[in-house]
């Protein structure tokens, strides 16, 4: 489990976001969404113990993350940065190798070249990552993240994986592959939190989505209950109709926004 | 299709221990050519004779040859061996420090840091309280240098490096400023030093390795050996690093604790250089640089291999400094920066289209 209470969080002097209180269950998708600039990444660097609460804690598992080493935080949860810049002209299969050393548990000598299968760019293993496009460097990431959470369960409770916008600079197949391997994270016992940018994508693939807006959360539930005309229209300050697949959950069509009037 | 070479040029990576025992045997050979080199002239043949003679129990070498081989080139040897490995380290940690293949302790302002705190022993070591100089005795030069150093690199980490991120152009332009501000300061301590300082400072702004003494390795050692033997144990912390400072914490890396060894690591190793051999540049840009091009930048290879290729290139350097213009020395500096200036601009070229730079 995890639980964010009260948080404040402050970057550069300024209070990006208040009160917020929330929790994810692992064996879900928790989605974050909300407009730019209303605190998804900061809230995100929370979570993940790369930015230090000014009131609140966040708890994984039940510990403490402020109170975990950065070793044993990195035992419980794996990140995915929203861009990563490589220094040094590291090979892939060097990039991932740091994922495998960061995890815990034996990796098998097929890892590697599995996790490099799933995320559709077999046969990289030896190719500098600087060789490869904007979207498969970001693939290469979500592997080395997967090598570091190999295991969806372990001594600590379950493993969490932290997505900061997994889809961003992905094509429509690649966005779908990538959110299918998180819905099987979870399948498998995991817990997922991402940061999310499609709403469609989202009212997909989320159990649970938290709407942040107005320097605060907005909303949190299934997607039936949050993405809603009335709070998505009030979060993005525009008009939002949702609609239903007769088979699915709901879907969003901008047009529909013009053809209502 | 367009991937192919890149595919080929890493693949054709030559294994890290079998470049280890090349850059050993590179450094046997260096060492044997180096000490055999010189107004007398020693053969490998003699030299190895000299060296087995405690086992052989054959008196190898006359009392001149053997003074010459044993306090003066073997001293020298030892030396640019040290100085070479101190200098190639810290470059390798300084650039896996910031991220970047272009910081190295001379360029950025370190070296001159360094420098400001061996010519402040010399001129004000006679002002230090007696108790306290009886402590740092003839350590006090090594000592100065490496807080010189220190300070130098701290400066510029909070000045280059905010935000984690470490744009090259900040980088170099306030290694600019820290230079002019320790040669400033410099100057001013030149300025009030009395001849005998004078005679001091001269001596060992000349730098090289012609001072070269056991005496003086022994000055240097203490800080030099811990920052060569801490560094291995970074490597790992310095690879995760290469994605990003949040990056290398997702990774289960102590991020701050890290950089303050590297940065410790590195005025040590810098500064110790520094303060017996003066300043000797782009040793620490050159040889990482060569070693990432053949066998990657894993700082677990890169690392102890630039030790080894640093001390290989100053003794090969000093070589050419004492011979090519024999009977006359030429600064070994200009040496390291005739063969190391132009492969700092070649990489500067290539990653000028690169971002931050």
């Amino acid at each position: 489990m995890l639980n964010a209470t009260d948080l404040t969080l402050v970057r550069d002097g300024r209070t990006i976001l208040q009160g917020i209180t929330l929790s994810a269950r692992p064996g879900e998708v928790t989605a974050i969404i909300g407009p730019n600039g209303s605190g998804k990444t900061t809230l995100m660097a929370a979570l993940t113990g790369d930015l230090a609460p000014v009131t609140g804690r966040v708890t994984l598992n039940g510990d403490d993350i402020a109170h975990l080493s950065p070793r044993h935080l990195a035992a419980r949860r794996a990140v995915l940065a929203q861009e990563t810049q490589v220094a040094f002209p590291f090979t892939v299969a060097e990039i991932l190798q740091l994922g495998v050393e960061a995890g815990t548990g034996p990796a098998d000598p097929a890892l590697i070249p599995r996790l490099l299968a799933e995320v559709d760019l077999p046969d990289t293993a030896n190719r500098p990552i600087h060789a490869l496009s904007g979207g498969e460097r970001q693939r290469i990431h979500l592997a080395r993240t997967l090598a570091q959470a190999r295991r969806p369960h372990n001594d600590h409770g379950p493993m969490w994986l932290f997505l900061d916008e997994p889809v961003s600079s992905l094509d429509i197949a690649h966005q779908l592959m990538v959110m299918r391997r998180a819905r099987r994270f979870a399948a498998e016992g995991g817990g997922v939190v991402a940061v999310m940018h499609d709403l469609n994508l989202t009212a997909m693939t989320a159990d649970h989505v938290v709407l942040l807006a107005e320097g605060g959360l907005l909303a949190a539930g299934p997607p039936e209950q949050v993405m809603t005309d009335r709070l998505l229209s009030r979060a993005y300050r525009c008009d939002i109709r949702t609609n239903r697949t007769p088979a699915s959950g709901p879907y969003l069509l901008p047009q529909m926004a013009g053809a209502a009037e | 299709m367009v991937a192919l070479p890149l595919t080929r040029r890493s693949e054709s990576r030559p294994h890290p221990q079998l470049v280890t025992a090349a850059l050993l045997t590179l450094l046997c050979v260096v060492s044997l050519l180096s000490l055999g080199t010189g107004a007398a002239g020693l053969s490998p043949a003699r030299l190895i004779a000299a060296f087995t003679s405690a086992f052989t129990g054959a008196e190898a070498l006359t009392p001149a040859e053997a003074l010459v081989l044993y306090d003066i080139r073997l001293p020298r040897l030892a030396m640019g061996l040290l100085v070479g490995a101190a200098l190639a380290v810290a470059g390798a940690l300084m650039q896996g420090l910031f991220r970047n293949p272009l910081a190295d302790p001379g360029i950025v302002g370190v070296g001159a840091g360094a420098g400001l705190g061996a010519v402040a022993a010399i001129v004000l070591g006679g002002m230090l309280p007696p108790a306290l100089a009886a402590l740092t005795g003839a350590h006090l030069i090594p000592v100065a240098a490496f807080v010189g150093g220190w300070i130098a690199t701290l400066i510029l980490t909070h000045v280059a490096a905010s935000g984690g991120q470490t744009a090259i152009a900040t980088l170099l332009l306030a290694g600019i400023a820290l230079g002019a501000i320790a040669g400033a300061a410099t100057g001013i301590l030149t300025y009030i030093a009395d001849d005998q300082q004078l005679r001091d400072l001269t001596f060992w702004s000349m730098g090289s390795l012609a001072g070269a003494s056991w005496a003086k390795i022994a000055t240097a050692l203490p800080l030099i050996l811990p920052a060569l033997l801490l560094s291995p144990l970074l490597a790992r912390a310095l690879n995760a690093l290469a994605l990003g400072e949040p990056q290398a914490a997702h990774l289960g890396i102590h991020v701050e604790r890290t950089k303050r060894l590297a940065i410790l690591a590195t005025a040590a190793a810098a500064g110790a250089a520094t303060a017996i051999a003066g300043g000797i540049g782009f040793v620490g840009i050159v040889v990482p640089h060569l070693l990432r091009l053949s066998t990657g930048p894993d700082h677990r290879t890169l690392l102890p291999n630039a030790a080894l290729l640093g001390g290989t290139l100053l003794i090969g350097a000093d070589m050419i400094a004492r011979t090519l213009t024999a009977p006359a020395e030429l600064p070994i500096g200009i040496v390291t920066a005739t063969l190391g200036a132009p492969v700092f601009l070649w990489i500067l070229l290539r990653r000028r289209g690169l971002a931050g730079i």
